[in-house]
């Protein structure tokens, strides 16, 4: 678009002019004065002329032009953000959700969204609100990416010092900062990980709603987690009234929670608000992926352990039910039993301790008993042997602290160089630890993906020595080395011990929901809910205990992949 | 307007730098393929570097201190280049001194600064020549005391079409004070043509307006210009302002009857936040900045 030398209509009405001009006027009147007493800069004319470059270099010229390519340094952003960031501010006018898939550059896209409306003097005074854990992160990335002078909130005062204001949503809605934020007129709004604003009862969304803006972004990987009345709550924020009020909504849009009533024609309405850019819509090629199950055999000693487990696991299960105790730390054993005889330890450490019958304290003890008759641990070994094959750095990933330790321990021992990565870690351990995997050690051993933010694609290689029965856990685990900016094939290796749980949970992910192969954010839908990947831990459990054959629990975990594959087909 | 964006190549930044520095006073003390350094009088430094407790300290404790050399880079290779040209130097003459064995550890080289678009220095010596550039009263250089002068007031603009989108033109308009002739693009006539100082009141006696009639002739004349232009992206601008003006008020007006009375007022109160906000956003309007006065004494022809 160009503004100014659209098609010539002589009846066009001219809008409002305003005039910046008395100070200068004044400003001048005393400067001639001064120079009739022969006070003249000897430089006044090159200044002068300097000044007019330095205005034209500045002009907010054609829209068509993003100003912000040329005032970028040291990146590129990729096609389909720079299309992006183009989109919001010509068509959807500055109000957009950004729902790209996981990976693709949300922050990228409301980097340049921010720098273009600085450049072009449409923004001034522009708050970011995050996660708490992601405020120095979005800070850093603006400031270097982008050269954004934006700074991390840090007391109430914060708020109105900056121009460019990073906090999170969590302190931004407690007073004293509440009233200050609310207070500010601010140009830009950008709010990080919107989908915690789903519910308009709550303190989230009603903070949101009453700080005052011009422009708004809201980013999130699931504009929809359960419910399409979500989707509306966002755009309300947005743009009220858009899709009616919530009644209208639900009567012109919704067929059930999560079927739409006409899915072409919210399509199209909702383009008007939302950007949501795919892997599978080719937004970005990653290198291939490759998957490989890595079967494994227990020794007799393990397997004795194994069993007992299970046997134990299935009694105390009927047990709970009768008595409607607690199963979950069933759960925690069942799973920890199938990373390693340490991790399980823990738990039989604990219900030694609460354990109430002399029955259970025997049966406990005895299980404990096998767990120290082990003397080679198999995965161990496993894992030992395929990084000595290895002259590549390589994750290893288990859920167990337990584990994490004692794979450190045999790592060492072996002398092959690791450190350690844990959710618990502060921020600038995190990056430490990360530096020095990147520079230093062979291996990191991870308890957890790191969260957002914590990027490894220098690594290739990934063993995962549990599995988590939670999908989203995993996909956050890929995506940990699977994604943008990664520029070789990647490798994943699962370990699957033969007749366990464990085999079938591999086969289940692997092979039936085919989990790897899948670009990441296809299952944005699925693993974007929090009550289907619960659910599956609960079943799982419930099918374990409550077959009467291996054969048995391989169908009902079938049934359960069908039924997900299903669900995918239907959404996407 | 304006044929081409300036600044956008490394030998144009190189040049204007150049001639900023020379403007201000700060001579260069080295130069090689598109790599510069300046030292910095202080008014200069003061308006460059953002430091303002350091210039406090050093004022009111009447420092010695030495001037700073700013060391800038034009293009990734003379950045490179110099960083490791300043880096050996400095070794060499920190072996000289003998250092023991902890000082290294502090050891750090100067280094260059790569100037591009959007990098610190560059905006921080626009901001300088917006208030060093404001002002001029010039004639030509080639003009003799016999020949007579025709005075022009010379008043540079930025014109932003905004909406919630912006464009932004720079308009130069001259108004002669003998006879009230407007010229526009008068920056673009006159700009090849090297000017010298001179006092104003050797145009005291050639002025038939005043001041203040000659601005407002210009600005008269500016919005005239702009009346005469096509504004269809106001136009759109304005039906899409009101459409959502529209939608905002019925949605409030949908909601209301389930709001507690109470809690009415406080809703309603939104609502006229939200439409007022709106129309900060899309609203179309122009604004006009003048940035730029001068006294321009011209020859007759």
């Amino acid at each position: 678009m160009n503004l100014s030398t659209t098609k010539y209509n002589h009846f066009t009405p001219m809008p409002p002019l305003s005039w910046h001009v008395e100070e200068l006027r004044t400003a001048f009147t005393a400067y001639l004065e001064k120079a009739a007493l022969g006070n003249l800069g000897a430089a006044d004319w090159s200044l002068f002329s300097l000044a007019v470059t330095a205005t034209q270099a500045r002009l907010a010229g054609d829209f068509e032009e993003l100003l912000v390519l040329e005032h970028i340094q040291g990146f590129t952003p990729l096609p389909h953000q720079i299309q992006t960031a183009r989109h919001v501010m010509q068509e959807l006018h500055g109000r957009a959700i950004l729902a790209d898939e996981v990976g693709l550059g949300k922050t990228i896209e409301a980097g340049l969204i921010m720098k273009e409306y600085l450049l072009r003097g449409l923004a001034r005074k522009i708050l970011v609100l995050t996660p708490a854990s992601l405020v120095l992160q979005w800070t850093r990335e603006l400031n270097e990416k982008f050269r954004i002078p934006a700074y991390a909130q840090k007391n109430e005062w914060s708020w109105t010092q900056a121009d460019v204001v990073v906090g999170s949503l969590d302190t931004a809605k407690r007073e004293p900062h509440k009233s200050t934020v609310s207070s500010v007129q601010w140009d830009l709004l950008v709010v990080d990980e919107a989908h915690k604003l789903k519910n308009s009862k709550t303190k989230n969304w009603q903070m949101v709603n009453q700080i005052p803006n011009k422009f708004m972004l809201l980013l999130t990987a699931t504009p929809i987690q359960n419910d399409l009345k979500e989707l509306h709550t966002l755009i309300t924020l947005l743009k009220p009234g858009h899709l009616g009020n919530s009644q209208e909504f639900a009567s012109h849009h919704v067929k059930s929670a999560r079927l739409p009533r006409d899915p072409v024609q919210l399509k199209s309405q909702l383009s008007n608000v939302m950007i949501r850019n795919r892997r599978m819509d080719g937004a970005t090629t990653l290198p291939k992926r490759h998957v490989a199950a890595v079967p494994l055999y227990l020794s007799r000693e393990e397997r004795m352990l194994y069993d007992a487990v299970q046997q134990f696991l299935k009694r105390e299960y009927n047990e709970r039910l009768e008595n409607k105790g607690s199963v979950l730390p069933l759960i925690t054993l069942q799973r920890e039993i199938c990373s390693s005889p340490y991790a399980a330890m823990v738990t039989m450490d604990r219900m030694m301790k609460r354990a109430q019958s002399e029955t259970m304290k025997v049966h406990i003890a005895h299980l404990m008993e096998l767990a120290q008759q082990i003397t080679t641990y198999t995965k161990v070994e496993k894992v030992l042997e395929m990084l000595d094959d290895m002259d590549d750095k390589c994750i290893v990933f288990t859920e167990y602290r337990a584990t994490q330790d004692f794979l450190l321990y045999m790592l060492r021992k072996r002398g092959i160089s690791a450190v350690p990565f844990r959710g618990g870690f502060k921020r600038g351990k995190k990056d430490w630890m990360k530096d020095l995997f990147a520079q230093k050690m062979k291996v990191l051993v991870a308890t957890e993906s790191g969260g957002e933010g914590i990027n490894l694609q220098f690594c290739h290689q990934m063993i995962n020595f549990d599995l988590p029965w939670n999908p989203m856990r995993l996909e956050q685990r890929i995506g940990r080395i699977h994604r943008l900016g990664q520029e070789k094939e990647v490798y994943i290796h699962n370990l699957a011990t033969k007749d366990t749980i464990e085999a079938h949970i591999v086969e289940l992910l692997q092979e039936k929901i085919r989990m790897f192969e899948m670009v990441i954010g296809e299952l944005d839908y699925i693993v974007g809910d929090p009550t289907l990947a619960s659910k599956l831990e609960d079943n799982i459990l419930e099918w374990a205990m409550t077959s009467n054959s291996d054969e048995e629990l391989r169908e009902k975990l079938h049934r359960y992949g069908d039924a997900l594959l299903q669900q995918i087909e239907e959404n996407t | 307007m304006m044929s081409q964006v300036p600044l956008r190549t490394a030998e144009e930044r190189l040049t204007f730098c150049e001639a900023y520095f020379t403007a201000v006073g700060a001579p260069v003390v080295y130069a090689t393929d598109g790599y510069r350094e300046y030292e910095l009088p202080r008014d200069v430094d003061k308006e460059l570097t953002d430091r303002p407790y350091y210039w406090m300290w050093v004022e009111q404790t009447h420092q010695e201190v030495q001037p700073t050399i700013l060391r800038l880079a034009f293009t990734e290779d003379a950045f490179e280049r110099e960083n490791q040209r300043l880096r050996e130097e400095a070794r060499a003459e920190a072996e000289k001194q003998n250092l023991n064995d902890i000082q290294p550890m502090f050891f750090r080289p100067p280094t260059a600064e790569l100037v591009t678009l959007g990098s610190f220095r560059l905006d921080k010596m626009y901001a300088s020549l917006d208030k060093r550039g404001q002002f001029a009263c010039v004639v030509p250089q080639s003009w003799k005391e016999t020949s007579a002068l025709v005075p022009w007031l010379m008043m540079n603009m930025t014109v932003s079409y905004r909406c919630d989108l912006v464009e932004q033109q720079f308009w130069s308009v001259g108004v002669c004070l003998s006879n009230g002739q407007i010229v526009e693009r008068f920056y673009d006539i006159i700009r090849k043509i090297s000017m010298k100082p001179e006092n104003p009141s050797r145009f005291a006696d050639v002025k038939a307006l005043t001041m203040v009639q000659a601005f407002q002739r210009g600005q008269t004349h500016v919005a005239q210009a702009l009346a005469a232009r096509p504004h269809d992206w106001a136009v759109s601008a304005q039906q899409r302002l009101e459409r959502e003006l529209q939608q905002v008020r019925l949605y409030y007006q949908s909601i209301l009857p389930d709001v507690p009375d109470n809690e009415k007022p406080l809703v309603q109160a939104e609502q006229k936040r939200k439409e007022r906000e709106l129309a900060e956003r899309s609203g179309p309007r122009i604004d006009i900045v003048v940035k730029q006065l001068a006294l321009v004494g011209l020859m007759e022809r």
